[in-house]
């Protein structure tokens, strides 16, 4: 130690070379919003081809499923397998437990899926894909616009200068330039020209392909040069389109304008179009690669866009939609912001208290430095810098100078002994002996302050994903604060001193004032201690107060998973029934967009228009100011009814927001019996909840409804005589035609005059609008034109229900959920569903005419949220364990352990109120307070009650022992409290982006050690005196007088006010 | 004291105001008076427009075409001198052969050209006349039984705007065994309509006409197997929502057809804003002659749209 003082350039080298690793490994982070906050989870999506579902089901379907409900590897643990068959495709959601690596579990699934893929047909194996993606990674948009030019001019400008560039952001997967406007090359066929020559769309499909390709002829050696003979392609440009050559069965070749329309023209098939103030918008969207840095991605794209707008005519305008970079810059600025505050304030109280600026200095180094380390242990564990794990760290500021203080003041106490000049090995001697002394107490006290969390570490998953980070930052940024208080403070302290010559002990500046307010306080403590009627009455009034707040605040308090930021985009969801064309969804989403710019136009600052389909739109407003969110969601829900044809959704929408679960407040599933009879009872209960309006919003998964579809058989048994006939066309043929007919089909890409569009062969629009049109579909054979109907039945039947299976079972989910803000409803509704659904049950198979017997289980859907909330209050518990365990080695009684333990329910009525006062919430985070407060506020006590009872032991009448260590100990209890108080308040106050996430926490701390402090300091030496006293009647004699007081001193003694009173007496 | 009979008095205004409660927005519906009308189910098929009068005119002889006097498109009558041929063989003297129009119409094809050499029985004209022409369709077995003689159909095509009205002529009675099904042939009823030969069409036939109630899909609502359509019934001048079981009949065109359960008059439910209760209060949103004020309404609407675009 005294080698490691002695050369301080040595140390501030180490610490330096130390902190430019903390500082290389904080810029090396990944940057995410938020940690991953769901399971991960891993899709896959297979098309059946020419199979049906349950043919699929049969011959791969529950094999597929099977082999992905066995992933079991170390890491790897599939919790759930949900397998939705529909019309023409399965999709599996694998879901695993928490903490499997998404790249892994990815890589897992795809080497499964592409093995079993061996046996598929090649068509089914064609269309596997397998994807990953994390809603807590965050994504950017951007909307480009102009109100003079055409989506299309827009995007040929847009497309060289953009394209090229996103490609090499190396963060981001699949950055693209959205264009739901892009041109196609339309084929428009004749129909009847078609059915005269005997054609299929088949035919004109097999012409494309064989003259877009460019034909190898072999090489031919001239002289000394190999010359390659080649056939290049025939299709280059729409007029070579026109003159493509088809063949007839009849042994002729017609051109494809003879029997087509060919012309160029937006996409016929596009079903969306975006709107940014009114104006059609090309999107730019980009989310992050797995472990990619979105922050990073966002500011590179964004360069990009900046870098490209000199070039961009003038009337082409962008708006960053989401930008999340903004959110994680904006918070990184509010937890630089709030750590500045939360150290500013530490260092006034500080210098208030210790009076000299060097040392205050010298103390609140530790801030910054502690922080730095900690980023070289997050990146060391493999964390993320995310708006969680922020704000852990501005959180620590406050508590980190405790440690370095606790050193410099026993320092200062070696030194207010001594008198007279001392050379440089006296001073080092004392200042090894001074942190020798401090040195178990400090380590303790920072262990102990932190094995609160301990508890956390063995709590759910879904509690550990959003608080781990959090609890880690402040673990590795408090914990190195003790490591660096005792190596770096010994070390400017003493390089300090040799510029100084005597060491005075710093003067506080308000020390006149402290004095007279300990005097005050022992004055009114003596009071207090001596008048039975307002002790008990104290005493009973607080239990009443405690008793009131549990009874009544507790369950007012707004229950939530984790705070939500604020949110300046209002969302207004326009669904309407019958429109067949999205042009009509346009009209009226811009009546609905001019009522609310109408209504609210003061308010909203752009709008941007999703038309999603021809019954659905989005209508997004960025409001001007946040704040006004509440205000206007409300008068737009009163604003915006359903009519009978439109259907509104109104409510605020957070890209920033932490994506957690969101189940359902009620989950039955259906189970057993046949498909056809679980869809009836299903949909019989829906029904039910539905006119009984127990829960404001029911659905079920996997569709209950009745689906029907055309069926075409085709009639086989004509096919051989057919084929003698000269017919070449198949059954299969006759789907495509009517699959052309009936929404076209797409033909792969062409390149026309260099440029790559989709090809796209339909029929004129309206050929099919009915299943008669369908029927009467001509089809050439020989020299006859027979009607489809003729070559295949057509029928209306009823389709399968889409097949809902969970780990290899077929059900049907119900669910049902509240209105937001009517979530307090929820267990009363819950009881009501489940009642009228019991009794809806005796008399279903009979009402609903069931053969046979499906039925209703009532599941806990939340079962993960409050398995959680549960684990966390086990957790809570836990470290109240954990700290009367301490005490309990420290004091080897149990009963100044519970008075110790008082500032326990004293630290959560202030909770409870202060969450009350500032209307916050009752959240994970809130809990994390209550964690943490635990820590702090018996430190406290310790200090109160160990004082008096050492004056005690040394033959001091209780009452008096108690008052001295009240007067003698109020200093060091007000620095610590306060530096702690004040460190957490930005955080209470929660300004800022994302500051609403971590603002119970802070409001927790501050409003319950504020309160445990101030109780602490009367009722604790109170009962202190009873319980004495007590038992001094008891024993009939006084406590044996303790020669031997620092050796029954347990190192856990929070360090700081053990030796500043010690400093003092 | 006076503190606590305020205190109460505040307790019980912040009571009452709480148990008022705020008068509940009806859901608003569209409703359609059930009426009968007339149902039928169709039948389509493709039709080819063929002339009735349609004449190839073939060589009688080997020889070499001399001249063509009625080249294509040359209205041509009976007996009219067409093609001038002459022999080639000897034995005939090289002599010239006029080919002669069989029927009065329209040159529709010319196979040869001047100079070619033809054989005996090759095709060298066609005469078509346009004015006269019959429909063909071919007739799934299935359907024989609804196509019959004198049925009375209507023919669509890209190459006539207007419909036609067609009556089958016959139907023959021979099911061609590798197609599945027999020819059948209609006339115009309406002699003066024109049809050009060869035109691809499609002829709809109307089969089980009969009065009945429609209701768009919407309106039906299933109970187990049971189905029920909704109507609203006045009552203390309130419509209230009662749900009546009916009998469905066959799917057409996005409409079903209700056989039984429902009386004529009845104001039944096709859309509606949100889920209704047996019994609850609605408001009608389409009640009769409002229909203008809506187009009115619209009207304003997108005025104000633009208006407000402008404005941002």
């Amino acid at each position: 130690m005294k080698g490691l003082y002695s050369s301080p350039f040595r140390v501030y080298l180490c610490l330096f070379a130390l902190a430019i690793a903390g500082i290389w490994a904080g810029t090396e982070l990944p940057i995410s919003l938020y940690p991953n906050s769901s399971k991960p989870t891993i899709y896959a999506n297979v098309s059946y081809g020419s199979s049906s579902s349950e043919e699929f089901l049969q011959n791969y379907g529950a094999r597929i499923e099977s082999t992905l409900e066995a992933i079991s590897t170390g890491s790897l643990e599939v919790e759930e397998l949900v397998a939705k068959y529909g019309t023409s495709s399965v999709g599996y959601n694998i879901e695993f437990e928490w903490g499997a690596d998404p790249k892994e579990a990815l890589r897992e699934v795809q080497g499964l899926l592409n093995g079993l893929s061996g046996t598929w047909p090649k068509e089914v194996r064609d269309s596997l894909g397998v994807n990953f993606w994390s809603k807590s990674s965050g994504f950017i948009a951007i909307s480009f616009f102009s109100q003079e030019r055409s989506l299309d001019e827009l995007y040929d400008i847009l497309e060289p200068l953009l394209v090229p560039k996103l490609a090499k952001v190396s963060d981001a997967e699949g950055a693209s330039l959205w264009n739901p406007n892009r041109k196609e090359v339309r084929i428009e066929l004749d129909i009847e020209a078609m059915a005269q020559l005997g054609l299929f769309p088949r035919n004109i499909d097999e012409a494309l392909k064989s003259a877009q390709s460019s034909y190898f002829g072999g090489s031919v050696l001239v002289g000394t040069t190999k010359l390659s003979i080649q056939m290049p392609r025939d299709l280059n440009n729409l007029s070579d389109l026109e003159n493509l050559l088809i063949p007839t069965p009849k042994g002729n070749l017609v051109h494809l304008s003879d029997i087509a329309h060919i012309d160029q023209g937006p996409s016929s098939g596009h079903n969306r179009i975006f709107k940014t103030n009114g104006a059609e918008s090309l999107i730019l969207f980009a989310n992050p690669r797995t472990g990619g840095n979105v922050k990073r991605m966002a500011e590179e794209i964004l360069q990009i866009v900046e870098e490209v707008k000199p070039q961009l005519p003038s009337d082409v305008e962008f708006r960053n939609l989401v930008d999340p970079s903004e959110f994680i810059r904006e918070s990184v600025k509010n937890v630089i912001h709030e750590v500045f505050l939360a150290a500013g304030l530490a260092v006034i109280v500080l210098f208030i208290f210790l009076g000299s600026f060097k040392n205050t200095i010298t103390a609140a180094i530790e801030i910054p430095l502690s922080m730095v380390l900690a980023f070289l242990m997050m990146k060391l564990t493999g964390m993320n810098l995310n708006l969680i794990s922020l704000g852990g760290l501005a959180l620590s500021a406050g508590m980190n100078v405790d440690a370095s203080v606790v050193v410099m003041e026993n320092i200062f106490r070696h030194f207010e002994k001594v008198t007279g000049p001392l050379n440089y090995s006296q001073r080092m001697q004392i200042v090894v002996r001074a942190v020798k002394e401090v040195m178990g107490p400090v380590v303790a006290s920072t262990i102990a302050s932190l094995v609160v969390f301990l508890p956390l570490a063995f709590t759910s998953d879904l509690t550990n994903a959003i608080l781990g980070d959090l609890a880690k930052a402040v673990v590795f940024s408090h914990g190195f604060s003790a490591f660096v208080a005792l190596i770096l403070v010994p070390t400017i302290r003493l390089h300090l001193m040799k510029g100084e010559k005597g060491v005075e002990p710093p003067k506080s500046p308000i020390n006149g004032s402290l004095v007279k307010l300990e005097n005050g306080y022992a004055n009114l403590l003596r009071k207090f201690i001596t008048s039975k009627i307002v002790k008990w009455l104290t005493v009973l009034s607080v239990m009443g107060a405690f008793a009131v707040l549990l009874i009544t605040v507790l369950p007012k308090l707004k229950k939530e998973i984790i705070g939500t930021p604020d949110t300046d985009w209002m969302i207004l969801a326009v669904n309407t029934s019958g429109n067949t064309n999205i042009r009509q969804m346009e009209t009226t989403s811009s009546i609905e967009e001019a009522r609310l710019l109408e209504k609210f136009g003061t308010d909203i600052n752009y709008t941007f228009v999703q038309i999603q389909g021809a019954n659905r739109s989005t209508i997004m407003a960025r409001l001007k100011k946040k704040e006004d969110m509440s205000r206007v969601w409300k008068a737009m829900e009163t604003e915006f009814q359903n009519s009978p044809t439109t259907y509104f959704w109104v409510g605020p929408w957070n890209p920033a927001e932490l994506p957690l679960p969101d189940p359902p407040h009620m989950k039955a599933i259906v189970r057993g019996g046949s498909d056809e009879d679980r869809k009836l009872l299903a949909k019989g209960a829906i029904n039910l909840l539905q006119e009984k309006e127990i829960f404001s919003r029911q659905w079920t998964e996997s569709g209950v409804d009745r689906v029907e579809n055309i069926q075409v058989l085709a009639k086989r048994e004509l096919w051989p005589l057919l084929y003698k006939e000269g017919v070449r066309f198949s059954p299969y043929d006759l789907s495509d035609l009517a699959r052309v007919a009936s929404e076209g089909r797409n033909l792969g890409d062409v390149s026309i005059d260099q440029k790559t569009y989709p090809i796209r062969l339909s029929f004129p629009e309206g050929t099919m609008s009915s299943m008669e049109d369908l029927k009467a579909l001509p089809i050439g054979v020989g020299d006859k034109i027979l009607p489809l109907s003729a070559l295949g039945d057509v029928s209306l039947v009823q389709s399968k229900p889409v097949i809902y299976r969970v780990n290899g079972r077929d059900q049907i989910i119900l669910m049902a959920k509240e209105k937001k803000g009517e979530e307090s409803k929820k267990e009363e509704s819950f009881k009501a569903a489940k009642l009228a659904i019991a009794e809806f049950e005796k008399n279903a198979a009979e009402e609903l005419g069931l053969t046979t017997k499906p039925q209703i289980y009532f599941e806990d859907a939340e079962s993960e949220l409050n398995g959680a909330l549960k684990q966390l209050g086990m957790a809570i518990g836990m470290s109240i364990l954990l700290i009367f365990l301490t005490l309990l080695l420290q004091f080897g009684s149990f009963a100044h352990t519970l008075i110790v333990l008082l500032a326990v329910p004293l630290g959560i009525m202030g909770v409870l109120g202060s969450l009350f006062a500032f209307s916050s919430t009752l959240s994970l985070n809130s809990a994390l307070g209550i964690i943490l407060l635990n820590g702090i506020a018996v430190a406290n006590s310790i200090l109160l009650v160990d004082f008096i009872k050492k004056l005690v032991s040394e033959g001091m009448v209780p009452l008096e022992a108690a008052i001295l260590a009240g007067q003698k100990r109020l200093r060091p209890i007000l620095i610590t409290s306060l530096t702690t108080i004040l460190g957490m308040l930005p955080i209470a106050l929660g300004s800022g982006e994302g500051g609403k996430i971590l603002q119970p926490l802070g409001i927790a701390v501050s409003g319950g050690l504020w309160l445990s402090t101030f109780l602490t300091l009367f009722l604790v030496p109170m009962f202190e005196v009873l319980y004495l006293d007590w038992k001094r009647k008891k024993d009939f004699k006084l406590p044996r007088p303790n020669q031997n007081v620092d050796e029954t001193k347990d190192p856990l003694i929070p360090a700081t006010e053990d030796v500043m009173i010690e400093g003092q007496l | 004291m006076k503190i606590f009979i305020y205190l109460s008095l505040s307790v019980l205004f912040s009571l009452s105001a709480f148990s008022k409660d705020e008068p509940k927005k009806l859901k608003s519906v569209f409703t359609k008076t059930a009426a009968k009308q007339e149902i039928f189910d169709s039948f389509a098929y493709p039709a080819t427009v063929e002339a009735v009068v349609n004449a190839i005119v073939l060589s009688e002889s080997q020889g070499i075409v001399e001249s063509i006097s009625s080249p294509l498109g040359y209205a041509v009558k009976g007996n009219q001198n067409l093609v001038k041929i002459r022999h080639t063989d000897p034995i005939y003297k090289y002599k010239p052969v006029t080919l002669k129009a069989p029927v009065s119409g329209v040159v529709s094809q010319v196979f040869v050209s001047v100079g070619s050499l033809v054989s005996k029985g090759q095709k060298i004209l066609q005469v078509t006349d346009p004015s006269k022409v019959k429909v063909k369709i071919e007739v799934g077995a299935k359907d024989l039984q609804f196509i019959k003689k004198g049925l009375v159909g209507s023919f669509t095509s890209k190459a006539n705007d207007s419909v036609i009205k067609l009556k089958v002529l016959g139907v023959s009675p021979f099911v061609n065994p590798a197609t599945g099904t027999a020819s059948a042939e209609l006339e115009l009823i309406d002699t003066k309509a024109k049809l050009i030969p060869g035109v691809l069409g499609k002829v709809v036939f109307k089969s089980n006409v009969h009065e009945g109630f429609v209701f768009v899909e919407n309106a039906i609502y299933y109970v187990g197997k049971k189905t029920y359509v909704r109507q609203t019934e006045l009552k203390d001048e309130k419509y209230l929502v009662k749900k009546v079981e009916v009998k469905l009949g066959q799917k057409r065109r996005g409409q079903v057809e209700i056989l039984s359960g429902l009386k004529e008059g009845m104001m039944v439910i096709e859309r509606a804003s949100g889920f209704l209760p047996e019994g609850a209060e609605v408001a009608i949103g389409n009640l009769p002659k409002k229909e203008e004020v809506k187009e009115e309404v619209k009207d304003k609407k997108v005025k104000k749209a633009s208006k407000a675009k402008a404005k941002i």
